[in-house]
């Protein structure tokens, strides 16, 4: 990348650093090169990734809200900063593309394990079921054909 | 403005009680509502009723390239754009692209939401039948 756009850059962090922080809203999209990253909730433990080409901040940067988990380096990382990140999108469709199918792969998953946890599919023994709550058919009324 | 993208494509007439596409059917195709109304049918219980004119119908299909994972149809009649070169079409429309990723991100928030609540619920009633053993043993 001896060219790479000025919009794109290529950073480094030590072992700890945080890269992005739960309640701020930043705008940006971290795509994992190489090392560790970690994403917390409320101090709470919830994943981590050694995968290159991992993205972070897709989700606040699509609902244009704040980053709902922190992203912080396990190892020393290295990674690709997208600043300003829904403009970059704009003129490049097919990032875009990609980070929709990679959000409709992991809307698939949750749908999948929700009906296998659906009421009805573990017949044995009805207080095992799984109690699918009230609103779920009136919010999750999505189509997702 | 997905309307605007759409015009030049060709409209399908879906009549009443017709069915535009089937579960496990593989069309390859993005269909947006231009009029009329549409009902999304998954194992034979409705999901979704749609009325909007500029409703999306296909994303996911074309997303994953894998069948439509539920049948739709019309209770009244639509008519129907429908995109036949999904890939390209989006390509050329970024906005449209952005308006179906926020949409799923959307979808993903709510899901990912009844997830957690229901691992919440499991892990509560796991609880229980525990306390219930240690209980038990107690007598």
């Amino acid at each position: 990348m001896a060219d790479s756009p000025t919009w794109l850059k290529f950073e480094w962090f030590p072992a700890g650093s945080v890269l992005l922080e739960q309640g701020t809203e930043t705008g940006k999209l971290i795509v994992l090169k190489d090392g560790e990253l970690e994403v917390t909730r409320d101090g709470k433990f919830i994943s981590s990734t050694r995968s290159p080409g991992a993205i972070f901040g897709e989700m606040s940067l699509l609902l244009e809200k704040p980053h709902t988990a922190t992203v912080s380096a396990v190892t020393d990382v290295e990674c690709y900063v997208i600043e300003d990140a829904l403009k970059v999108l704009e003129t490049h469709p097919s990032w875009t593309l990609q980070i929709a199918r990679l959000l409709a792969q992991r809307v698939n998953n949750t749908t999948q394990q929700l009906m296998e946890a659906r009421p009805g599919r573990d017949e044995e023994d009805d207080d095992q079921r799984l109690i699918m709550p009230h609103y779920v058919i009136s919010d999750w009324a999505d189509p997702q054909v | 403005m997905i309307l605007g993208a759409v015009q030049n494509y060709p409209v399908t007439v879906v009549g009443p009680h017709g069915v535009l596409v089937q579960e496990g059917q593989k069309t390859g195709k993005l269909y947006v509502l231009k009029s009329g109304d549409l009902e999304i049918v998954r194992d034979g219980s409705l999901v979704a009723s749609i009325g909007e004119a500029g409703a999306i119908i296909g994303e996911m299909s074309v997303l994953l390239d894998q069948p439509h994972s539920a049948t739709v149809r019309s209770r009244m009649g639509a008519e129907v754009y429908c995109v036949d070169d999904p890939n390209r079409f989006l390509d050329a429309n970024p906005g449209v692209a952005r308006q179906i990723a926020s949409l799923l991100a959307v979808r993903l928030q709510k899901t990912t939401a009844l997830l957690v609540d229901m691992r919440q619920q499991a892990k509560e009633r796991e609880d229980h039948v525990m306390f219930d053993k240690i209980f038990a043993l107690l007598k």
